[in-house]
């Protein structure tokens, strides 16, 4: 059994390797298709991440001044 | 402390570690890093028989962008492709992207580079003022070998984000070219992008 499934395994290697080197060898003589342009701009975004920081900020702040207010409050 | 005041302490410690993360993740993105998921371009899509491929260049890979009309020295990420086909960018604001799959400088073709314009607070990027540029003006691809390449703009146009030639910006094979590209136009909260791209068209200077 253990023979039967390493000469499945190995035909199966020698398959695949033989498939990708195939492959290799015919994408020579493909050409490069141009991409998509790249989106390079992210200020459209300001208002949202401005908002979400000043937010965020507020309940750090908040958060932070109720959890130290008093000594120990979180142990007692 | 009794049961209420442990609940509160609870809700309030919960919600200060979430907007900490918050905070910090908005910001790093916004201001600093800012990567783009590239996909792995399989090779039939990369390799090309022609000498504008990267894969067979002549050329040394570049290593810093310099256009002294813009006080430019910018760094070079080696970009490939977003899943949506697009060219990606920089991962962050300072430094431009050169579309590895593409044109090394110096080889025949067109090497692109990508910059952003401004970041997630609307701070200038590397490439905010790149509209200044005028026929005529210098930019310098260095490599890391330090050979040193001049090229000079002759064309600059503005195309919608839409219909843009990609073909004439990327695939050029005629000359030895430089293109560089960043946004422009006005901002499209559906497609958070800009509506315009700005494509600066360079030759080689022997």
């Amino acid at each position: 059994m253990k023979k039967v499934l390493g000469t499945i395994g190995l035909l199966s290697m020698m398959t695949l390797g033989s498939g990708l080197a195939f492959a290799q060898t015919t994408t020579t003589d493909t050409t490069t298709a141009a991409p998509g342009v790249p989106s390079t701009g992210a200020g459209g975004d300001m208002a949202t991440n401005i908002a979400v920081l000043g937010l965020s900020a507020v309940v750090v702040v908040g958060g932070a001044v109720y959890l130290l207010r008093k000594p120990n409050r979180l142990t007692q | 402390m009794n049961s209420k005041q442990r609940t509160v302490t609870l809700i309030t410690t919960v919600a200060f570690v979430v907007a900490a993360i918050l905070f910090t993740v908005t910001f790093v993105h916004a201001v600093w890093y800012a990567p783009d998921v590239q996909v792995a371009v399989a090779r039939a899509d990369t390799v090309t028989t022609s000498s504008t491929s990267a894969r067979t260049s002549t050329s040394s890979p570049p290593y810093r962008l310099i256009i002294p009309t813009l006080s430019i020295n910018a760094g070079v990420q080696y970009v490939g492709v977003k899943s949506n086909g697009n060219m990606a960018t920089p991962s962050n604001f300072t430094d431009v992207g050169w579309y590895k799959y593409g044109t090394t400088p110096g080889d025949i073709g067109s090497a692109v580079f990508a910059g952003h314009v401004d970041n997630g607070l609307g701070l200038a990027g590397v490439f905010k003022h790149l509209k200044d540029l005028k026929v005529g003006d210098s930019i310098y691809v260095q490599s890391k070998d330090g050979t040193k390449l001049h090229f000079v703009i002759y064309d600059i146009e503005s195309y919608d984000y839409n219909s843009a030639p990609t073909e004439r910006i990327f695939n050029a094979h005629a000359y030895i070219g430089l293109n560089l590209i960043t946004c422009d136009g006005d901002w499209v909260p559906s497609g958070k992008t800009y509506d315009h791209r700005l494509v600066v068209y360079s030759r080689l200077q022997p």
